[in-house]
């Protein structure tokens, strides 16, 4: 297969300009998708051509199989890059690019599979001696054997979905009375929400902060990662809202190790492409391994700041077969970066999705900032996908310089004609537990309970 | 002449103060017209693009609209042309997606009155393949 010379881009939103972005960059011709909801959207007018691929509901468009690789082979495309979410991390997707002879931009159908099974992914890992929460071996089979192993790991637990993730498909369980019952729900929820019946347990750890590492490998087995993302700023449905590079916490002999557990998480499935190995890391800077997302994230531009280096393209070059342009002493992240998520949610109505028309938009700018999104002014956006309408990034020479300039730009962004988060943000980044480096994933919901006052 | 073909030279008359311009080759031929104003709202497909076939429309001579359901390569039943007689139910055309041929059948009886897609050529989601006049 020669280089990629025409990319079809198989998602919507920011993400889908973002990769547009990459391959004019690089010479390659795009190829958009849309879906009726999305004939106005920024990826239809900047792709060098684009396919309409149905209706404005994602599973009979944005996730319509034939529909989508029958648009690459109309168009002569050669690859497809499935940005985040949708076909991102589907083994059968990848298996059918295949099949039609077209590269899929991104890891081996083989190391999705291993990786979006939890239990199997946790076996996995934790041969290659990666730090995983405590908990039962695998996927749990027997309710004897599950109540003594409760008892061993002790409660709260967790009990997980093997097919879930993204923080959905767990349940909490505080006191042994409630095992057995709370065992049986699961495993019929996760039967009707993924198909898939399979649960297992993990103590749960409190007071935790999310923290992951970035790791990109070629296809010739060179694997380095490219630092951390501190991502605990999530609001209350467990989604990130802020991003930053590096951790504010992390100490170098923490940060070393958990970059090499990272490589050897990614090594043990095969692993090429972008890849991120999720951690949780307790009061005691404890890491344990959490799950891999398989893909390139929505907060990759935190680690592009920091690292000097185009993800996306380098996912383009390693789809190509290159090698690695660099190794892992290379890698010198430099300063501070931060992404806020801007979200169409209204914030003082329970953070409902708020859709309608652009009236005014003004982004902001000066040094050190970059947007990535996908509307404009008089757009109408659409009430049938995610309410994110883009992402903010700072860069500083330190932390607060950082913190400064995002306020900074929060001040300067003006969203009329639909409610945005970004008045959340700005709360976030003034409060003084925040400034200093001190929370937890429990930080936004304890500041919306409190009404801004304590939240660490 | 291809699609591509067609798309530069929309491009090349966006670009000039050419009003209008018509080009022949290989026995078919396109007549591309600047800053006209698209065909009013009823004439849209999109309306009636989430069915295999559009709703009649409620003309005197109703129009009805076929548009493609999915995204492939369109190809014409066999000997289907402009002034043909068809039956509801008839299979009017084709579309090859991944390997697949899926038929398209008209709903309604009728005669077809334009065929708008050339036989072979990639097609999008809801692009109108082709109209028929009701019978009735």
């Amino acid at each position: 297969m020669g280089a990629i010379k025409k990319v079809l881009i198989a998602n919507r939103g920011e993400i889908a300009v973002r990769i547009i972005r990459a391959c004019r960059e690089l010479g390659v011709a795009s190829v958009a998708v849309y879906s009726e909801a999305d004939q106005d959207s920024l990826h239809v007018q900047l792709a060098d051509e684009a396919v309409c691929v149905g209706p404005a509901s994602s599973k009979d468009s944005y996730l319509h199989m034939p529909n989508i690789i029958s648009a690459a082979i109309i168009t002569g495309a050669d690859a497809i890059h499935p940005g985040y979410g949708y076909f991102s991390e589907s083994p059968s997707f990848t298996e059918a690019c295949e099949a039609c002879n077209l590269q899929f931009i991104g890891p081996p159908a083989s190391a999705i599979e291993s990786m979006g099974d939890k239990a199997k992914a946790r076996e996995i890992v934790e041969k290659a001696k990666v730090p995983v929460i405590p908990g039962a071996k695998g996927i749990i089979t027997n309710e004897q054997e599950a109540m003594r192993t409760a008892s061993r790991m002790g409660f709260p637990l967790l009990i997980k979905a093997s097919a879930g993730g993204g923080g959905r498909g767990i349940r909490r369980v505080d006191r042994p009375d409630d095992l057995l019952a709370a065992l049986r729900t699961a495993t019929t929820e996760a039967e009707a929400a993924f198909g898939v019946g399979d649960v297992y347990m993990e103590k749960l750890i409190e007071k935790a902060r999310h923290v992951e590492v970035q790791v990109l490998a070629d296809k010739h087995g060179a694997c380095v990662h490219l630092g951390e993302r501190e991502c605990s700023i999530q609001n209350n449905r467990r989604q990130k809202m802020i991003e930053e590079a590096p951790c504010p916490v992390l100490d170098e002999k923490t940060r070393h190790a958990m970059g090499e557990a990272a490589v050897r998480a990614a090594k043990a499935v095969g692993y090429f492409s972008a890849g991120t190995i999720e951690f949780l890391v307790d009061s005691e800077r404890n890491f344990y391994f959490m799950e891999m997302n398989t893909r390139i994230q929505v907060e990759h531009p935190v680690t592009e700041a920091t690292v000097g280096l185009d993800l996306v393209k380098l996912q383009l070059a390693i789809a190509n077969g290159e090698k690695l342009p660099f190794s892992q002493k290379d890698i010198r992240p430099n300063g501070h970066a931060i992404e806020c998520r801007i979200t169409a949610e209204d914030p003082d109505n329970d953070f409902k999705p708020s859709s309608g028309t652009i009236s005014k938009l003004n982004w902001p700018g000066g040094p050190g900032v970059r947007i990535d999104s996908y509307v404009y002014q008089d757009y109408t956006v659409p009430p049938y996908y995610d309410p994110l309408l883009g992402k903010l990034i700072v860069w500083g020479h330190d932390r607060t310089e950082a913190i400064d300039r995002m306020l900074r730009c929060l001040s300067e962004l003006q969203v009329e004609g639909i409610k945005t988060n970004a008045a959340v943000h700005a709360k976030i980044l003034q409060h003084a537990d925040y400034r200093k480096g001190e929370f937890t994933t429990n930080f936004v919901t304890n500041l919306i309970a409190s009404n801004g006052r304590a939240a660490a | 002449m291809d699609i591509d073909v067609v798309e530069d030279l929309i491009r090349l008359l966006q670009r000039s103060a050419v009003s209008e311009l018509e080009v022949s080759a290989n026995g078919l031929s396109v007549k591309l017209r600047r800053g006209q104003e698209l065909p009013p709202e009823e004439d849209e497909p999109e309306a009636q693009a989430s069915d295999l076939e559009g709703a009649p429309e409620p003309a005197a001579a109703p129009l009805h609209r076929i548009c493609a359901a999915m995204v492939g390569i369109y190809r014409h039943a066999d000997g289907l042309a402009p002034g043909m007689t068809v039956q509801p139910g008839q299979v009017v055309g084709l579309i090859e997606s991944m390997k697949l041929m899926n038929e398209l059948t008209a709903s309604v009886g009728g005669t077809v009155e334009e065929l708008l897609v050339e036989d072979g050529s990639p097609v999008e989601y809801g692009q109108l393949l082709m109209t028929l006049k009701e019978e009735g």
